[in-house]
């Protein structure tokens, strides 16, 4: 792609000042060579946070107030991760309802799950108080250590 | 095809990985935390990660690297060497579990690391040991002191690691000695009871490789000669032993072949010896010190010697398939050795020198080989052992191979932390080390230098 290809800067300040009567939080603009994110509350993405600190970009850039477009799929929150390598299991015995699911509050210290090890059950302890957001492993899932199992939304926390 | 788990790191889990290529195995290595970026995971098939750095939670958990083996679908777990390579309980655990471990049995692996038993064992093969006697009572301990000869160790049974041990040059000596010995035994190993043994102050390090099929029958592909050291640490190895008499040398294959038999011994091992040098007889006298049941970190130098890969050997022998060694043996017509580059600073005191390597760059040629685990970048970590390169040499004859070594040397650069290659330098152009045959306590008198390098 020439340069001659690409919008101006003009080009991308009036296409800006379009959409902002619009009801937009963010978009994001893909051109061959070029990429442009505008969003009303920032991203946490650093390449796009340093552009608008460079003044780049004409967005309320604000970095860490909201999610990451890419990583929409997965919420924000602390994570609970594997203790030891094992066999990840949710429920205390297979007829037994797990010990969390999504939405449920946990506190510190609370037995999120267990993983087996050599016949030995290892709990898997909340490190954080706060909400479920995301199981990230399934019953009998093959675990290392440090492997991510749930995402916590601390946010609302006391 | 068969996955084979590799329960170590580092070089020795690099050479694993080419010993799985080679005979289409799927190698996974396990890894800490500080090892998920490593050449051995890199080369693996997959990693496995099993706990954070500190070895006691990771390396040497047997449970924890079988778990692995289990989470791996493997067939095969290579201990590779140290950690957790001579623990009963990891060959238990495998067995267990329907893995097969490569190494010894676990009985075998009980039997020859405690030094009571495997002495015994040795005596029983018929090896030659350090005359030596139990100390019963303090009165009786001059006259078994007499027996032994001198100088001798006082040594607490129940010591270990190279601790509770006290040299002892004649009688009166001993008697000052015993009751201080027995106290000290007492408060660290909760246990006075005392052992007398030989003491060989300019003795030759000396080893046999021995390889077993588990049922009775052994084979040995030549000694090796580890007598450069520093605090029982091998800085440098060589094959075959140089100026050992053909009597000697044939003393010392039998005794270590006898022994494998005696064990009924499975896979590659290591029968070590002390060479007396002050000894005037033919054969020279020769005393057991141990066997290291797994393969050794300088098993290289055999592997050159004698055109063999003792590591795919001792996966095929775990996975009941031939092992591609020769049934027969011949001497070799090379000359091997072997220099280990350490992440130490030999000029400040063998400091540990971890930290990040901004260039590496190997010796390459006819018979030069290299086994390492790090590259451009790497960061040395603190929490493993200092072994950062093995570069090995083969060439026609000894002084063939020193010079050989000495330009492998002068073109292997380490830059961002200081090692051992210095010393390597120094001791290869140094006189007795060519007349070749110095003992254990020669390293001591040539480094540090006398003059400044």
């Amino acid at each position: 792609v020439s340069a001659d290809a690409l919008p101006s800067w003009s080009d991308l300040l009036a296409l800006v000042e379009r959409l902002e009567h619009g009801d937009f939080e963010d978009f994001v603009v893909e051109m061959p060579g070029l990429t442009v994110r505008v969003s009303r509350h920032g991203f946490t993405d650093t390449a796009v946070a340093g552009a608008a600190a460079a003044g780049a970009v004409p967005a309320t850039a604000t970095p860490g107030a909201e999610p990451r477009l890419s990583d929409s799929a997965r919420p924000e929150g602390a994570e609970i991760t594997a203790p030891i390598v094992g066999v990840f299991y949710r429920r205390p015995a297979p007829d037994q309802p797990p010990f969390v699911a999504v939405d449920d509050e946990v506190s510190v210290g609370a037995t999120t799950a267990i993983i087996e090890v050599m016949k030995m059950m290892v709990p898997v302890e909340a490190g954080v108080a706060g909400r479920i957001v995301a199981v990230l492993a399934d019953d009998g899932d093959l675990v290392e250590f440090g492997q991510p199992l749930f995402i916590v939304d601390t946010s609302g926390a006391t | 095809v068969t996955t084979v788990l590799i329960a170590n790191r580092g070089e020795i889990a690099v050479r694993i990985v080419a010993a799985c290529r080679r005979l289409g195995l799927s190698p996974v290595v396990a890894v800490s935390t500080a090892d998920r970026d490593s050449l051995g995971a890199r080369l693996a098939d997959r990693s496995i990660c099993i706990g954070p750095p500190s070895p006691a939670e990771s390396y040497l958990r047997a449970d924890l690297l079988v778990q692995a083996a289990l989470n791996a679908g493997a067939g095969a777990l290579h201990p590779g060497y140290g950690f957790a390579s001579e623990q009963p309980a990891l060959a238990d655990a495998c067995d267990e579990n329907g893995i097969a471990f490569v190494g010894p049995r676990a009985e075998t692996l009980r039997l020859v690391g405690d030094k009571v038993s495997a002495r015994l064992v040795a005596q029983r093969a018929g090896a030659p040991v350090a005359p030596g006697a139990a100390v019963d009572d303090e009165a009786g301990a001059t006259a078994a002191g007499v027996g032994v000869g001198f100088p001798l160790l006082v040594k607490a049974v129940h010591g270990g690691g190279g601790r509770g041990i006290t040299l002892v040059s004649d009688p009166e000596e001993l008697e000052r000695v015993l009751p201080l010995a027995a106290a000290e035994a007492r408060a660290s190993f909760g246990d006075g009871a005392l052992y007398l043994e030989r003491y060989y102050p300019l003795a030759r390090h000396v080893e046999v490789q021995v390889f077993g099929d588990g049922v009775g029958g052994a084979v040995v592909f030549g000694d090796r000669d580890c007598s450069v050291q520093r605090r029982h640490q091998k800085l440098i190895e060589e094959c075959p032993a140089p100026n050992l008499s053909p009597a000697t040398r044939a003393l010392l294959h039998d005794s270590a072949c006898n022994l494998a038999r005696e064990l009924r011994y499975r896979g590659a091992g290591t029968v070590e010896f002390l060479v007396d040098t002050q000894s005037v007889s033919d054969p020279a006298t020769i005393v057991f010190l141990e066997m290291n049941a797994r393969i050794q970190v300088e098993h290289p130098v055999t592997e050159e010697a004698f055109g063999i890969d003792l590591v795919a050997a001792q996966l095929q022998l775990a996975l009941a398939q031939p092992t591609g060694l020769p049934d027969r043996v011949h001497d070799p017509a090379v000359h091997v050795i072997e220099c280990r580059i350490n992440a130490e600073d030999p000029f400040a005191g063998f400091r540990p020198t971890p930290g990040r390597i901004v260039r590496a760059e190997f010796p390459r040629g006819p018979g030069v080989r290299v086994e390492t685990h790090v590259y451009d970048g790497y960061v040395f970590p603190p929490y493993y052992d200092s072994l950062v390169a093995k570069i090995i040499v083969r060439a026609y004859d000894r002084a063939a191979a020193i010079d050989a070594m000495q330009a492998a040397l002068a073109n292997t650069v380490i830059d961002g932390i200081e090692t051992t290659r210095a010393l390597h330098q120094h001791v290869l152009q140094k006189k007795a080390f060519r007349d070749g045959g110095v003992p254990t306590s020669w390293l001591e008198t040539a480094w540090p230098p006398q003059v400044a390098l």
